[in-house]
């Protein structure tokens, strides 16, 4: 089994707050880890550990082996890890075209990389809005071009925070059919969901989180074999 | 007819150059949100480096052109060098310590260009080809004017270019709007801020160069143009080039035709632009609104009231320095005496600062309006000093109140920014209005009464108001008025629903400060007896920032060691062969490695020492 993100022990505080309380799990390559739980459960603050964007007090992240906590975000993200921020974070004043451009890494633009020709196809709604401004597409264009500008720098691992989230079903349907496509390339997915039907569908493995703690790892089946899991620890 | 044509080019001419200062300057502020006092520095290099190339240069189109393209790029690859050795460091530490940073900047630029090029003001040759003059409506324009109305416009095309066209354009823009997501998606900030901030320097250094045929290259001139850039970032809306554009362009050309309608209005012009601008566009003409801004958590230290130790060790220091006068000699007291004032000056704008985190840029309004007034009652009404002192602490309050109308309503940098505004206008009138303040020569024997004529007896006297004015300044702060004011400056919407008014708060706060500041000012004048326009002039402003920035920002006590401090250098860095070389390179140092502040650094370190390793909150 080749990991390709490994999280150990993780602890994350907020000044004097602990919002994760030493967590671990591990993604496998081509893997989708879907993490479960509520409001203020440590999902995005996971996120955001292994992005980066904030420091862990303790623990390890290491992805593809190598330990990158500590790393300032840019590097991380050179390293092959996507970001999918969970309020899309759109540009607001540049176009489309200039948002994909931001996600571009040239270095890692190797084998068959996504070009903007290949999110086109992948997203044929961006395609017509390619010079509109970040602040002049619906929400759901908004989370197609947070996908598609984190694919354009040609990750191996996406974190996704909340993709679902106030998207209307159709527009939910379409982006689930991408992240399809992408894992088919061959796409490492990390996302976490409090839409739990959404979850189960692109997801390989789960975890739960409540209150920074892990309650659940494991395969999806077997969640969904526990039903009880569920009620306890999602909204559902 | 003619004659107003050529005002208008001569007005759209002097406004090439600060467009390019105020686009180097706001392009700056976009990305790495620092506010960078020493643009004006850049500027004034820029045309220093120009003078000595041109001049070592063969003459001809090729070494004037040539020497003025390679001073701007010289300062770009300046600006590269200072960001990676200097600025880089101090981005961890709250956007206040950048400011000081930058400020420590332009002084050591200051005294380095005067090592380098001498104290002689130099005269530069006319560009060749574009010497002489054109007739327009009868009327001669220079040549060179019409080619720097050209070049305005033209550097505004570039850079739009530049900012649309190019990968590096569209990352700067990406990163000025969100930079945490273009961190995210693996835009490399350091490279990015050290690239613009090359950027921003060599359009400084440009718009310096190309002053080169048109006026003498002297030492005042990064004063000259700092504050002026400061207003048309603002009024353009920070970080928007186009804004800088039209926005030095209005001033610019209202002040050439207002000279010709009332020559003194030309000052006041710009500022007055900037207070209507900012009344009706609170974030400049093409700003965009942005969210309130987030207090650095490293500042939202509580306070804490002093132990009975702190008390009793208070007590003995008040005592010591009663006995002061018995220990020094008369010249050393009036420094101590300056000191007294100065700490009062800075634990005044501490209050505004520090509780009411409401971050001033002009308290030398204050400061130099109670000094103004106190001097004018003396002069002219005869009053005497305590008199005055009252009423110089009062029309600082009420100027205080007058102006926070005004500023209320802003947030960060635009209230910083109107704050400098404001005390610039006073500072204009003060220089302007020759009549009654005497311009440039101030006004002159405003001593104080024959009971505190001695060194000795002003000293224990301005000890007299000082330590009580401290204690009321800090006592504040543990009523329920300063708790409710933390609350404005933290949770302005909780405090609503509580039912208090956020904002009458801290103009209630800022008019305090404006008090005890126009004590301060007032206690000035008669420790110097006399005032001057300096006093509300930027560096005096500055000073006090600095005091409180050395001191620390989230102690109480902090502005008063700070301010010593200051006193203490600035006095003996006047005997130094480059006084602002040295104290510039102090504040860079302590910017660097002190960034909670000297008092703030030591009482972490205390904290740590008794503590063991806490995790700073």
């Amino acid at each position: 089994m080749s990991a390709l993100l490994e999280v150990e022990g993780l602890v994350v505080r907020y000044g004097r707050a602990t919002v994760v309380h030493g967590i671990s799990f591990a993604l496998e390559r081509g893997g989708v880890l879907a993490l479960l739980g509520r409001n203020g459960a440590g999902k995005t603050t996971t996120l955001r550990a292994v992005m980066g964007l904030v420091p862990p007090a303790a623990g390890r992240i290491r992805p593809d082996g190598r330990d990158i906590a500590g790393l300032p975000p840019s590097r991380i993200a050179r390293t092959g890890v996507g970001w999918v921020p969970e309020d899309r974070r759109i540009f607001r004043r540049l176009t489309v075209l200039e948002n994909l451009e931001v996600g571009r890494q040239p270095a890692r633009d190797r084998g068959n990389p996504w070009t903007v020709e290949r999110l086109f196809a992948l997203f044929p709604q961006l395609a017509e809005r390619r010079h509109h401004r970040g602040h002049e597409l619906s929400g759901g264009e908004q989370q197609m071009l947070a996908i598609a500008r984190a694919l354009r720098g040609n990750p191996e691992l996406l974190l996704l925070d909340e993709p679902s989230e106030g998207l209307a079903p159709p527009v939910v349907r379409t982006l689930f059919e991408a992240l399809g496509e992408a894992r088919a390339q061959g796409l490492t997915l990390l996302l976490s969901e409090q839409n739990f039907r959404f979850a189960r569908l692109l997801a390989d493995r789960a975890c739960i989180l409540e209150s920074g703690t892990l309650r659940f790892s494991g395969p999806m089946r077997e969640l969904e074999e526990r039903p009880e899991l569920a009620r306890a620890h999602l909204a559902v | 007819m003619g004659f107003y044509l050529v005002q208008l080019l001569t007005g759209l001419a002097s406004a090439s150059s600060l467009f390019l200062v105020a686009a180097g300057l706001t392009l700056v502020f976009g990305v790495s949100r620092i506010v960078n006092f020493a643009h004006g520095a850049l500027y004034m290099l820029g045309a220093y480096l120009a003078w000595a190339l041109v001049s070592a240069l063969p003459h001809g189109p090729l070494g004037f052109w040539g020497g003025v393209l390679a001073a701007a790029a010289a300062v770009g690859l300046f600006g590269a060098l200072v960001e990676v050795m200097v600025l880089r460091r101090t981005y961890r530490a709250p956007e206040l310590f950048q400011l000081a940073a930058t400020f420590g900047l332009a002084l050591v630029i200051e005294d380095l260009v005067l090592m380098v090029f001498g104290p002689r003001d130099r005269l530069g040759p006319p560009a060749p080809g574009l010497g002489g003059a054109v007739r327009v409506l009868g009327e001669p324009v220079p040549f060179y004017d019409l080619f720097l109305v050209a070049a305005g416009p033209a550097v505004l095309l570039l850079l739009w270019l530049l900012a649309t066209r190019t990968r590096f354009g569209i990352l700067v823009r990406a990163a000025s709007e969100d930079r945490e997501t273009a961190a995210a998606l693996g835009v490399d900030e350091r490279r990015l801020f050290t690239a613009v901030y090359a950027l921003g320097a060599a359009l400084a250094g440009l718009g310096g160069a190309l002053q080169l045929p048109r006026e003498t290259i002297h030492h005042g001139m990064d004063v000259e143009i700092i504050a002026e850039a400061f207003v048309v970032t603002v009024v353009g809306g920070m970080g928007s080039i186009p804004g800088a554009f039209v926005a030095a362009v209005v001033i610019r050309v209202l002040q050439a035709l207002g000279i010709l309608w009332l020559p003194r209005i030309a000052l006041f012009l710009t500022f007055l632009v900037l207070a209507l601008v900012l009344v009706v566009r609170p974030f400049g003409l093409f700003g965009e609104r942005e969210g309130p801004p987030r207090p650095d958590p490293r500042l939202l230290v509580p306070y804490r009231p002093l132990p009975p130790a702190g008390r009793a060790a208070v007590a003995l220091l008040v005592l010591a320095l009663a006995l002061l006068p018995r220990l020094l000699d008369p010249y050393t007291l009036v420094v101590a005496t300056d000191v007294l004032i100065f700490a009062l000056f800075a634990a005044a704008l501490h209050f505004a600062m520090g509780p009411g985190g409401l971050v001033s840029f002009g308290h030398a309004a204050y400061f130099g309006g109670g000094a103004y007034l106190a001097a004018l009652l003396v002069r002219d009404l005869g009053l005497s000093m305590l008199p005055a002192l009252a009423a110089g602490a009062l029309g600082a309050g009420v100027l205080a109140v007058v102006f926070g109308s005004f500023t209320a309503r802003l947030a960060g940098v635009y209230f910083a920014m109107l704050t400098l505004a404001f005390a610039q206008l006073l500072w204009a009138a003060a220089t302007q209005f020759t009549e009654l303040t005497g311009g440039h020569d101030g006004i002159l024997g405003i001593w104080p009464p024959a009971w505190a004529a001695t060194p000795e007896s002003f000293y224990l006297f301005t000890l007299a108001l000082a330590v009580p004015s401290l204690a009321v300044l800090r006592h504040l702060v543990f009523t329920p008025f300063g708790q409710a004011l933390r609350g404005a400056r933290d949770h302005p919407v909780r405090l609503l629903t509580l039912g208090l008014a956020p904002q009458r708060l801290l103009w209630v706060a800022f008019a305090l400060s404006g008090f005890f500041s126009g004590l301060a000012g007032a206690l000035h004048a008669f420790a110097k007896g006399s005032v001057f326009p300096d006093l509300l002039a930027i560096p005096a402003s500055v000073d006090a920032l600095v005091a409180v920035l050395l001191g620390g920002l989230q102690t109480l006590a902090g502005p008063i060691p700070g301010a010593a401090l200051l006193v203490g250098i600035e006095a003996w860095t006047a005997a130094v062969p480059w006084p602002r070389l040295v104290l510039g390179g102090l504040v860079l140092a302590v910017a660097v490695a002190f960034p909670a502040g000297i008092v703030g650094g030591l009482a972490g370190l205390v904290r740590r020492l008794r503590f063991g390793r806490e995790a700073p909150a």
